[in-house]
């Protein structure tokens, strides 16, 4: 009998490497313990979990479905991380997949939030992008930045234990396009 | 109404045979008439006001309920479900703090924002110091005399509206819920700090052999837990306890170091967590639970397993110099 199970774990728990593998998940479940919640600690989870698929070059997203909890700290963690690029950076004209580049957050999370936002502007069919730094600067104190605990990135000392080639990785950020949408 | 005394102990949440022991155990009782006072016991999925944790009055649903007997009168304590609410909130409630049990009108569950309840206040309210001990008791957080942050925020997050279960399908959704409805565990001890439990999490049998316990305890530096604190005591006494979580720490800054941990390599250490982390998380999606039941002639066999050989743990902790403190982790596919 106990033969039987130990077959029927390995069965499922090989199945299921594969179904998951290339979903482009970076993180499968996240818990602040209840005693150190309200500091910071979740937000420094979330955003270590993208320093991780920057340092693997890929793009990543939290499996779904998210707990209501996780939901509104990664919704505050997109919201504060594009604004303050946005808000910094040089260029007059940035596409949703240069946001994704920079900071390894799935395209579709990064429109989502945008959207959420209210920075996405429907023109002639065509989303766009607009952004006065007014309107950054009055998000930003709704979604600030610097609260809690930081990542220091040059603390991390690791590396990817696997390395794919990027050109076969879909979720790999050099096999990214530029996107079309503008301004 | 009928008066009839249910088994005494809360039925086991955690046990699929759960319904067969229930129907078991009203045979048993049936001939047993006992004096119940004021219209109890409520049925389960009765809708109810109840005097909530902060003093306000809620709806709420019965969603289990059991008695005891002192001085041959039986005391009625229900489980029930808030309204609107999560099911963190979901909690044991003695008759006192029950408020009204007719008339109570509920709207939509899931999705609603406005709560109408036309029925003023039954019974009066005199058990104020009752009430703020339930207020406390969850406002506590700690054991020691840490800042107050133990998870008191909770109270006043209400449901989202947010699908928590999308992807499952009906018929899971049910079964997870029937499983999972009742909290097995009400507080657990880890480190310096006793939390309120959020949910369910399937501990073996041998940690809740009667029904809901009241507390666990969790030696935070290798995740093992025990029933007793003298366990916990004689457990931590030894020499060589680890006072780090295994695993290679791949960040350190001035607060905080995070610890990389193979789920196949310290498969014990991450199966401890995952126990512990499901108290506090509402899915049966996150952690790949494997349930096997086989039933035969009398017998129900189940066998849970974590799955966790294809993850990698990430631990946070916190440190000082009695050591490290984890406060958070959060897992990924290999």
């Amino acid at each position: 009998m106990s033969f039987n199970y130990f077959d029927l774990a390995m069965l499922c728990s090989q199945g299921n490497m594969h179904r998951y593998s290339d979903l482009g998940y970076n993180l499968a479940c996240i818990l602040t313990f209840p005693s150190a919640q309200r500091q910071g600690f979740g937000k420094f989870l979330i955003s270590f979990s993208y320093e991780l698929s920057k340092k693997e070059e890929k793009v990543g997203s939290p499996e779904k479905p998210l707990s209501d909890l996780g939901a509104v700290s990664y919704k505050s963690y997109w919201a504060s991380t594009l604004l303050v690029l946005l808000r910094s950076f040089p260029g007059q004209q940035v596409s949703i997949m240069d946001l994704t580049k920079m900071t390894s957050i799935l395209a579709d999370d990064v429109a989502a939030t945008l959207q959420m936002l209210g920075l996405l502007q429907r023109i002639d069919d065509t989303a766009v992008l607009c952004c006065p730094p007014d309107v950054i600067d009055a998000l930003i104190e709704k979604y600030p930045h610097n609260s809690g605990v930081p990542v220091d990135p040059s603390q991390l000392h690791w590396a990817p234990l696997y390395v794919t080639d990027p050109r076969k990785d879909k979720w790999s950020i050099k096999a990214k396009k530029d996107g079309s949408d503008v301004s | 109404m009928k008066k009839k005394s249910k088994s005494s102990a809360p039925a086991n949440a955690g046990q699929t045979s759960a319904k067969k022991q229930k129907k078991e155990n009203d045979k048993v009782v049936d001939g047993v008439e006992l004096v119940s006072s004021g219209g109890h016991p409520l049925s389960i999925g009765h809708n109810i006001m109840v005097r909530y944790r902060d003093g306000s009055h809620r709806t709420a649903k019965v969603i289990e309920r059991s008695s005891c007997i002192e001085n041959a009168a039986i005391t009625w304590q229900y489980y029930v479900h808030y309204h609107q609410f999560n099911r963190r909130m979901d909690e044991w409630i003695d008759v006192s703090r029950i408020v009204a049990t007719e008339g109570v009108i509920v709207e939509d569950d899931h999705h609603g924002h406005a709560k109408s309840v036309t029925h003023s206040a039954e019974h009066s309210s005199s058990e104020n110091a009752n009430d703020e001990a339930a207020d406390h008791h969850r406002a506590q957080g700690e054991v020691n005399s840490a800042p107050s942050i133990g998870g008191s925020q909770v109270t006043t997050i209400a449901e989202l509206g947010y699908d928590e279960h999308e992807g499952l399908d009906e018929a899971s959704l049910l079964e997870h819920e029937e499983i999972t409805k009742v909290k097995n565990i009400r507080n657990v001890v880890f480190g310096k700090y006793k939390m309120e439990c959020w949910y369910f999490s399937p501990f073996p049998k041998e940690f809740h052999p009667k029904g809901p316990v009241d507390c666990l305890y969790f030696c935070e530096f290798t995740f093992r837990f025990f029933r007793t604190k003298n366990e916990l005591v004689r457990y931590q006494s030894h020499a060589n306890l680890p006072r780090h979580p295994p695993g290679n720490e791949i960040y350190r800054d001035s607060r905080v170091s995070m610890f990389e941990l193979d789920g196949a390599v310290e498969k014990i250490y991450c199966q401890n967590l995952c126990y512990f982390a499901k108290l506090f998380l509402d899915h049966k999606v996150y952690m790949v639970v494997f349930l096997f039941i086989v039933k035969s002639n009398w017998i129900t066999v189940q066998t849970l397993y974590w799955d966790v050989d294809p993850f990698l743990f990430y631990v946070l902790c916190t440190f000082d110099d009695r050591g490290f403190h984890p406060v958070g982790f959060f897992s990924k596919e290999k």
